[in-house]
């Protein structure tokens, strides 16, 4: 990859394009860690990537861009080359509900291309109380090290001592309160595990692999301490007042918000076996009556209502038992449980616990774990005993220890599905999309969602998902949503809020995706989300902005991906694992094939529109 | 924003008892100082120095109030949605976690600096503030 010939591309392409819906920020420096000789500054952003790119993944990707090293293709050194860049949202600290977002980009090691993740904690309200809109990392400490930054400075604290310590032991060394916050890894990281991820807050940040790139870089744990209660609106008290009473009438009138804040996102578990996305069986089946045992009814009726969330989303789909222990979201209940056969929820919360403990990502954990299932069932490979029974945690649990220690039966585990795909010459059970482990979708019943994940973008919550109506014209929604999820989180805003203030806004939207689904794409548009940032920023911004604003940041990554060698458009061909889209064998009675081809066709029509309305020279005044 | 006092400090204390990050540190009689890694820009230390020795980084000394008169936070049951962020946030912790159908309490309002921040990670309004001398009377 020539990265000087990419950054000539991109200067090109923010010259040509238009800036339009910017937010004034607060914060224009980001805080460069710069690990080689463990030193710090303060960098100026760019007001032309500010206007443009204004904050999240859209900022995230232009800022990897620039700080990309010449040889990040390079294996030896690219952990060195390959920056991490953790950007606050636009909207933090300004009282805006769901505007706590905070993006993480970086090249993912294992899939190798352009990698997001999205998540929502403390981090970014941190970074701006010390004066930062976004936090660089370059380069690779020489030895293990606790980062802690703080007002007066950063400081590298060597952390040898702690190798081997897992995400609970690190925190608590650390001081993890309301005053301090906390990136950690676990051992997976540390051994460099490619699914390894990072902790905050007791959530797994992503996919991807950034666990392993914190092990790559030698960083045990980021610890930010910064908080500040004088934090002043910027926008109008009155138009506050009126947007959020317009967006609490929505909120508390719409059925997908009352559902998750009855029983968390684990009220999707009995809609995936309904609308058959369900992986079962290592994703050998798309659904099963069992399913009913994981779902949000049943949940409810264990473990109470007790229910949390992030900080300031309204949605609280983070749920907890009476004990205060976190239920894990839909997503790690699909993977370390029906996945590997296991119905019970008890079991699920301990496997849950044991792989963010020991930072492992848990889907891909629930993903390879499957892999083991049916590699085993067959009698072809032998990497665990015989009798291993996986409903059984006195097992299961250590067998979690060991793949993140890479140490018994653990050990060739912990290479990753495609590894072990290749190394033993079948992949047939292994479920990877450009060798990072498929999502927690069977995508026979989640066309969309495939198209997104095949494309790398992993959004998790395509329309499909969380509203079980919009279930047409795939390629479409596959955009929209893209625009949609990539507009708002590059203001800031969690794309939670898509489904109640759009998707469910729309009036008679059932007959009108029967009859006339194309208006129902015109009219998905995120108006209250606009008028909302508006008032809470201070600055004019429509609805066509954000989903401008998502076209910018579609194109930023699909040019740095065919930097790194991969082109979204052309290169998709054989992405998806042929099982969804050869083999017609289901237990499910809605269509069982992905109809790939016609809508990567089709993908590829939309997105190439995208690309020459952004070619359009802007018009003189 | 952060604070910084200065030397007229008389060191009686009143501002390191208040600080609900104990950010402040100094003996009796001495001049007291502020982390400002820690500080979290409350005020609460300037508003209760008897001798106007506390200015923010702006220079500006506030004014004196009394304790009585502080705004303290008040729960409504009725539009709390228990999510508990705001037991999770209080920089004092004295915010006691909300359980289905009992809202949050304070555990010690003698000790509450209000910062406000409590109301400002609640999406669903159910914190307002009042003098607290107002809230001892209810």
């Amino acid at each position: 990859m020539n990265i000087a010939l990419l950054k000539e591309k991109l200067e090109a392409l923010d010259n040509k394009l238009t800036a339009e819906g910017i937010i004034d920020r607060r914060s224009k420096t980001a805080l460069v860690l710069d690990l080689s000789d463990e030193t710090f500054y303060d960098w100026l952003v760019p007001d032309k990537y500010l206007d443009l790119y204004i904050s999240g993944p859209a900022l995230a990707a232009r800022l990897w861009a620039e700080f990309a090293g010449a040889d990040v293709e390079d294996k030896s050194s690219y952990e060195a080359n390959n920056p991490i860049i953790i950007t606050s949202s636009a909207l933090s600290n300004s009282g805006m509900p769901s505007s706590e977002l905070v993006s993480i980009a970086f090249r993912s090691p294992v899939s190798g291309i352009l990698c997001f993740n999205e998540c929502t904690n403390t981090v970014g309200m941190r970074l701006e109380a010390l004066g930062y809109c976004a936090l660089i990392i370059t380069g690779r400490l020489r030895r293990p090290a606790v980062i802690d930054i703080k007002k007066s400075g950063v400081t590298y604290n060597v952390s040898e001592l702690f190798i081997g310590y897992t995400v609970s032991q690190i925190e608590s060394l650390v001081g993890v309160g309301p005053m301090t916050t906390a990136m950690s890894i676990g051992p997976a990281g540390e051994q460099k595990v490619p699914f390894a991820t990072v902790v905050c807050e007791g959530s797994s940040t992503g996919r991807g692999g950034l666990g392993c790139l914190f092990g790559y870089k030698n960083i045990k744990s980021l610890c930010i301490t910064g908080f500040d209660t004088s934090f002043e609106r910027t926008g109008c008290d009155e138009d506050i007042k009126k947007a959020k009473e317009a967006f609490d009438k929505v909120i508390s009138s719409s059925e997908y918000c009352r559902m998750m804040q009855r029983s968390g996102s684990s009220c999707l578990v009995k809609r995936s076996g309904k609308y058959g996305w369900a992986p079962v069986n290592n994703f050998s089946r798309r659904t099963d009556p069992r399913l009913f045992h994981l779902g949000g009814d049943e949940i409810r009726r264990r473990y109470g209502e007790e229910h949390g969330g992030c900080i300031g989303c309204p949605i609280l789909c983070r749920h907890r038992t009476t004990d205060g222990i976190v239920i894990p979201g839909y997503e790690a209940i699909l993977m370390l449980g029906s996945n590997i056969g296991c119905f019970d929820m008890d079991k699920i919360i301990e496997r849950y616990a044991q792989c963010l403990n020991f930072g492992l990502d848990p889907v891909s954990t629930g993903n390879i774990l499957g892999w083991a299932i049916q590699a085993s069932s067959g009698g072809k490979i032998v990497i665990l005993e015989p009798d291993f029974n996986f409903q059984d945690n006195a097992k299961v649990l250590p067998l979690i220890e060991m793949i993140a220690r890479r140490t018994g039966p653990g050990e060739p585990l912990s290479f990753g599905t495609y590894a072990l795909g290749q190394a033993f010459k079948d992949s047939s059970y292994a479920y990877t999309i450009r060798g990072l482990e498929c999502g927690p979708y069977d995508y026979r019943g989640a066309f969309s969602q495939s198209i997104t994940d095949c494309m790398g973008l992993w959004f998790s919550n395509c329309f499909e998902i969380n509203s079980p109506v919009v279930r047409r014209d795939h390629a479409d929604w596959a955009v929209l949503n893209e625009s949609l999820v990539m507009g708002l989180e590059s203001y800031g805003v969690s794309a939670n809020l898509v489904v109640p203030t759009i998707v469910d806004t729309i009036k008679h939207l059932e007959k009108r995706l029967k009859y006339i689904p194309k208006s129902v794409i015109k009219r998905a548009k995120p108006k209250m989300l606009a008028s909302m940032i508006s008032a809470y920023s201070g600055s004019e911004i429509l609805s066509e902005h954000i989903i401008a604003l998502g076209d910018r940041c579609w194109r930023l990554i699909y040019e740095i991906n065919i930097a790194l060698g991969f082109n979204m458009l052309e290169d998709t061909a054989e992405v998806l694992p042929e099982h969804f889209y050869i083999d017609p064998e289901s237990n499910h009675n809605e269509k069982s094939i992905v109809p790939y081809r016609s809508m990567i066709e089709r993908y590829s029509f939309l997105r190439k529109n995208t690309i020459a309305l952004q070619s359009v020279e802007p018009k003189a005044n | 924003m952060t604070y910084e006092i200065l030397t007229t400090c008389t060191g009686c204390g009143m501002c390191l008892s208040i600080c609900p990050v104990k950010a402040i540190s100094g003996g009796p009689g001495r001049l007291h100082v502020i982390d400002a890694d820690y500080c979290i820009g409350c005020g609460a230390c300037a508003r209760v120095c008897n001798s106007s020795s506390v200015a923010d980084q702006d220079g500006n000394i506030p004014t004196h109030e009394s304790k009585r008169f502080w705004m303290i936070p008040h729960f409504d049951a009725a539009k709390c949605s228990f999510c508990g962020k705001c037991y999770e946030m209080c920089p004092a912790g004295i915010i006691t976690r909300p359980v289905a159908g009992k809202a949050p309490e304070l555990t010690n309002s003698k000790l509450c600096a209000s910062c406000h921040w409590c109301e400002k990670v609640c999406v669903f309004d159910a914190v307002t503030f009042s003098p607290a001398s107002q809230g001892a009377a209810q």
